[in-house]
């Protein structure tokens, strides 16, 4: 016989401690015991027996040892016998004592932590959901002083929030966009790791007295640590300088973004000096008006500029030269943002990882792909007139490789520029459509253009009526930015007119093939996505028509061959699978009032010999399945019918 | 001491006899003194004292040994620092001391990072002041070839809690939950949705909210504390007042007064006898039992199989019943929060527009605005804190404001209306 085992001697009433019997252990009190589970990441189990009572909260004994061993412990510590000094001196009214002591206050730092939660970058990125939603809503957050939102923090979270923000438009890493009534999703896609946030609506957000804002501020003060390495680490990786220089005057107008954007996009050193030089003309001429850009900038001012570029080098000008043409029909003026973005398409399709020190060669080499592009549209006309239209809808990603998802979005809205209403969201279209490749002005100081310049092709308008229209662009909602983004495609803009309800905002977020179900308005949109894929096909065959310097050999070769190894489109396929499910429809609703646990006999692959082989329980979890699956399609069913329904009448 | 008695004959007698040999000596000790040149006091400090450099050889060495240790435990790294990179061996004292160690681990971050100098040179008016050093890269991922001692993370192995390919084997890790950090709304929440998927949502949203009503109606209710009677209007109470006795209810009552009696009677006494029968049969009762449970038992052993075969379906039913309940378990904890304290999480109803809402139109959106809320619960259904109920601060105390006089003020006032009022009654 064994040893007698005694009661409390081993399992759960060892292995798990009330939160008391913890703080009794590190000698802390309640608020700072939360403070040093959030920051070193141990949170309450549930254990399987609770033996000091149901009501508590447990934590691992292991956990506890863990936080013991922790310097902060003592850093917390030292702090609380600091503040006791403090107190002590403001009770025997020694001001100068208390505010001398108050400014030397100890501070801890939690760059261990980070390292300790993280040990791979790679993990940072996987848990980047929660930091990113949480910095973006505290800089949307009023620093109240009844919840103590220190100033401090929320200025700091809007930072964090910009400077991550510009990282993904500089890098064209977001992916899927999704207005729901709480706000804006977006998924990026940084470094292969799929990275969703949510930023709210621009609305002041109410404080319910139900949160524990301090519980809240000491996690963003954790994601804010966090948010500030991983920003370092991916401004580096695009070889450009942590913390990016702001703009002044721009953040001074309130732009945000743009004014991140405007250092990031103009890392290049040989640009800089430029950019002073362009910096103090504008000072001189205007003075009092905060005109910031190059574009703004009168025509005295832009011939001047042209002449220093001309000095600059002849190789620079001629790349101008190139962009102007691409950019704007006009031709008046060179945009300064929309000249540096280009460069940064052009660098990336170069394939170089745009060091500081970039050969003005390979930079030339690269833009004769851009430059080809008007051409090609011109030619493309003359052959079939009718795939102008279509070409049109692949926006500005023609030329991109089909199964290029990160190119795509990386040149979806090049060459458009959209003009912002003062009635629309900018700082969320201002992302979205940069990210995609856009160039974007808007109404009020600090726009790179007027709302009278002619290269704007877009207008983006968020009221009832429009009074003055120019003719040469399209007038369209804020949605028609987000469905052509989610759908890699340009949607048709007279659904998203002046005054029209626009078409549903479909959900990226949802997979299509599972739901069953698939809205009226998705079925346009994939024909649309369908059509632009063609279209990118047939610029890919005709591709070797023009001679590109900088193209790499292999995906030229790939494109190439690429319609002969595939005659069958995407879009076909997904239409004969289609057309095959309806069909299984229709025949299940025939059988349905016969044969009511038909459903697995339903499915068209299923193999009785497998069925067969299987165990009773495996049979039972099949078959479970099939019955899930088969009523998913009856809804989806039931669901088009009725649409169909509601169609016949009108 | 006084000096000795001598006679005291004649007035001044005893300055005759005074003891010189003292101040003699005294004297005779300067001079020798002096001539040995052992004034102390005439001598300056640097005659008098000197640095001792030769010392005490043995005490020496024990304390420096003991320094030493002291150095060595303060050079020797903790692990947190070791993780983070942060270590400085104490002060300048070690640094003076002796060659490198050879065993001392240099971590990347605490090598100089050439970016620190490439943002300083950037810093000029519109630059954020940040900590310097947070602008470092954390995760080096250069492999330090250098140490073997470093994996290639550059950190030591089993140092932290492991790494993305070994998790370390030191602490119990809680179970990862599969609920995700930022949960995207169906697609019925979108500010302009789809008709069908808006009816979805809502249909989610109603259900969620009826869930309510009905569990609220389920709740036994409390028993009120004032019921609205009047001993008037109580028609029972009326009638029974009313009701004259009649023939049928002597009955009863008679009846019922010759119930007791029964009741009594009935218990029968028992004697002697009768428990010795009692108890007879019980111990014959008994001796049946084990009778039958032998012929069962053999009866049992002839059909073993049969009943191995009973036991085995009876342990499937169970164990089919375990599997049920566990996947019960499982599927509950997709949508509902380990139990983490006194108090059951609670979801945040769906944030999903009114049919009369949907405009279509992005500025006449009537966001949520209470999404701070929507990050804590987020954090509560994560696990990562124990839903409470909201502690109400204290409130404050209501500052009454005294105005010399104004009391009598109001007094004065309310003592005009109740004139007025006799006043007018008078007047009638």
């Amino acid at each position: 016989m064994g040893k007698k085992l005694k009661r409390g001697q081993a399992g759960n009433t060892v292995q798990y401690m009330t939160r008391t019997q913890a703080m009794r252990k590190l000698q802390v009190k309640l608020s700072v015991f939360r403070r040093l589970c959030i920051l070193k990441g141990i949170h309450p189990r549930e254990p399987k027996k609770k033996s000091q009572g149901q009501n508590k909260t447990y934590y691992h004994t292991k956990d506890i040892s863990f936080l013991a061993h922790d310097p902060l412990l003592s850093k917390f510590r030292d702090q609380w016998s600091f503040e006791k000094k403090i107190k002590k001196a403001r009770a025997k009214k020694n001001r100068s004592l208390a505010d001398s002591l108050a400014k030397r206050r100890p501070t801890y730092r939690i760059d261990h932590l980070v390292k300790e939660r993280y040990p791979a970058f790679v993990d940072a990125l996987r848990d980047l959901d929660d930091p990113l939603t949480m910095t973006h809503l505290f800089a949307s957050l009023p620093a109240e002083s009844s919840h103590d939102i220190p100033a401090k923090v929320v200025a700091n979270a809007k930072r964090l929030s910009m400077e991550f923000q510009a990282y993904v438009v500089r890098a064209h890493a977001l992916r899927k966009v999704f207005v729901s009534v709480k706000g804006f999703y977006y998924q990026a896609d940084i470094q292969g790791q799929a990275v969703t946030w949510l930023v709210p609506h621009n609305l002041t957000q109410v404080l319910p007295a139900d949160v524990d804002y301090r519980v809240m501020l000491t996690f963003l003060e954790f994601y804010q640590t966090l948010l500030q390495f991983v920003n370092y680490k991916l401004y580096h990786s695009l070889s450009v300088h942590y913390p990016p220089v702001l703009d002044s005057k721009l953040e001074e107008a309130a732009a945000g973004l743009a004014s991140i954007m405007h250092d990031i996009a103009q890392h290049k050193p040989h640009k800089q000096p430029l950019q002073a030089e362009l910096t103090d003309k504008q000072t001189d001429t205007q003075a009092d008006t905060a005109v910031l850009d190059l574009q703004a900038l009168p025509a005295a001012v832009q011939a001047r500029l042209q002449d220093s570029q001309a000095a600059a080098g002849a190789a620079s000008r001629e790349e101008d030269d190139e962009e102007l043409g691409e950019i704007d029909s006009g031709g008046d003026d060179s945009d300064g943002d929309a000249l540096s973005l280009q460069e940064e398409a052009a660098a990336t399709a170069a394939g170089s990882d745009s060091v500081a020190g970039v050969s003005p060669q390979v930079e030339a080499g690269s833009r004769a792909i851009v430059a080809v592009d008007p051409a090609s549209r011109q030619a493309s006309p003359a052959a079939e007139p009718s795939h102008a239209v279509v070409d049109s809808i692949a926006g500005g990603a023609l030329r991109v490789q089909d199964d290029d998802d990160a190119g795509i979005c990386e040149r979806l809205f090049k060459g458009l520029v959209f003009f912002l209403g003062r009635e629309v969201p900018r700082e969320q279209l201002l992302f979205v459509v940069r990210a995609f490749g856009g160039v974007v002005a808007w109404q009020g100081e600090g726009s790179p253009l007027p709302e009278s310049d002619d290269s704007i092709t877009h207008q983006i308008v968020d009221r009832p009526s429009q009074g003055h229209k120019f003719l040469s662009r399209h007038y369209v909602q804020p949605q028609w930015v987000f469905d052509s983004a989610n759908f890699r495609v340009l949607a048709q803009p007279e659904l998203y007119a002046v005054g029209v309800v626009p078409p549903p905002h479909l959900s990226p977020f949802v997979q299509n093939e599972e739901e069953g179900y698939v809205p009226d308005y998705l079925q346009t949109m994939l024909k649309l996505q369908g059509q632009a894929q063609a279209a990118r096909k047939r610029a890919a065959g005709t591709m070797d028509q023009y001679t590109f310097i900088a193209e790499d050999a292999e995906t030229t070769d790939q494109a190439g061959s690429l319609p002969a190894l595939q005659p069958v489109s995407a879009e076909e396929l997904y239409k004969n699978e289609l057309a095959q499910e309806m069909q299984a429809g229709s025949e299940d609703e025939e059988l349905a009032d016969t044969q009511q646990t038909a459903a697995p006999a339903a499915v068209p692959d299923l193999d009785p010999e497998a069925t067969v082989m299987m165990t009773r329980k495996q049979r039972g979890l099949y078959n479970a399945m099939q019955r899930g699956l088969s009523k998913k399609r009856q809804r989806a069913e039931s669901l088009q019918a009725k649409a169909k329904k509601l169609k016949q009448p009108s | 001491m006084a000096p000795a008695k001598g006679s005291r004959k004649g007035k001044k007698a005893w300055r005759k006899n005074i003891n010189t040999r003292q101040l003699e000596e005294d004297v005779a000790q300067q001079q020798r003194e002096e001539q040995q040149g052992t004034a102390l006091q005439t001598l300056t400090d640097t005659n008098l004292f000197f640095v001792d450099k030769a010392g005490d050889e043995k005490t020496a060495s024990a304390v420096s040994k003991g320094l030493s240790r002291k150095r060595k435990q303060l050079a020797q790294p903790l692990r947190c620092e070791l993780i983070a990179g942060v270590h400085k061996p104490a002060g300048s004292v070690s640094a003076q001391s002796g060659p490198k160690a050879r065993g001392k681990l240099v971590l990347p971050h605490q090598r100089k990072q050439p970016q620190v100098q490439l943002q300083q040179k950037h810093q000029g008016k519109g630059v954020y002041k940040l900590p310097a050093s947070s602008t470092f890269d954390l995760w080096d991922e250069q492999p330090d070839t250098t140490d073997p001692r470093l994996d290639r993370y550059n950190n030591i192995p089993g140092a932290i809690n492991g790494t993305a390919d070994q998790p370390s084997k030191r602490r119990k890790q809680a179970v990862k939950l599969a609920t995700k950090a930022v949960v995207v709304d169906a697609a019925g929440c979108s500010y302009n949705p789809d008709i069908e998927h808006h009816q979805e949502a809502l249909s989610q949203a109603v259900a969620a909210e009826m869930q309510k009503v009905y569990k609220h109606d389920m709740q036994p209710r409390s028993v009120p504390r004032f019921v609205d009677y009047q001993p008037e209007t109580d028609e029972l109470a009326l009638l029974q007042v009313d009701a004259e006795p009649d023939s049928d209810e002597d009955g009863v009552r008679l009846h019922t007064a010759a119930a007791p009696a029964a009741a009594f009677s009935t218990r029968i006494k028992q004697t002697k006898r009768d428990q010795a029968s009692r108890m007879r049969h019980r111990l014959q009762e008994v001796e049946e039992r084990t009778r039958r449970a032998l012929k069962t038992q053999r009866r049992d052993i002839d059909n073993l199989r049969q009943l191995q075969l009973q036991v085995q379906a009876e342990e499937a039913v169970r164990a089919e019943l375990r599997a049920a309940k566990a996947a019960a378990r499982a599927e509950k904890a997709t949508h509902q929060p380990p139990r983490l304290g006194k108090v059951k999480f609670e979801a945040e109803p769906v944030q999903v527009l009114l049919s009369e809402e949907v405009t279509g139109s992005l500025r006449k959106l009537k966001p949520t605005a209470t999404l701070t809320r929507d990050r804590f619960k987020s954090l509560q259904r994560r696990g990562m804190i124990e839903p409470r109920v909201a502690v109400r601060g204290k409130k404050k105390p209501r500052r009454v404001s005294y105005t010399q006089g104004e009391r009598a003020d109001k007094a004065e006032v309310g003592m005009e209306e109740i004139r007025a009022i006799q006043n007018k009654r008078k007047g009638q």
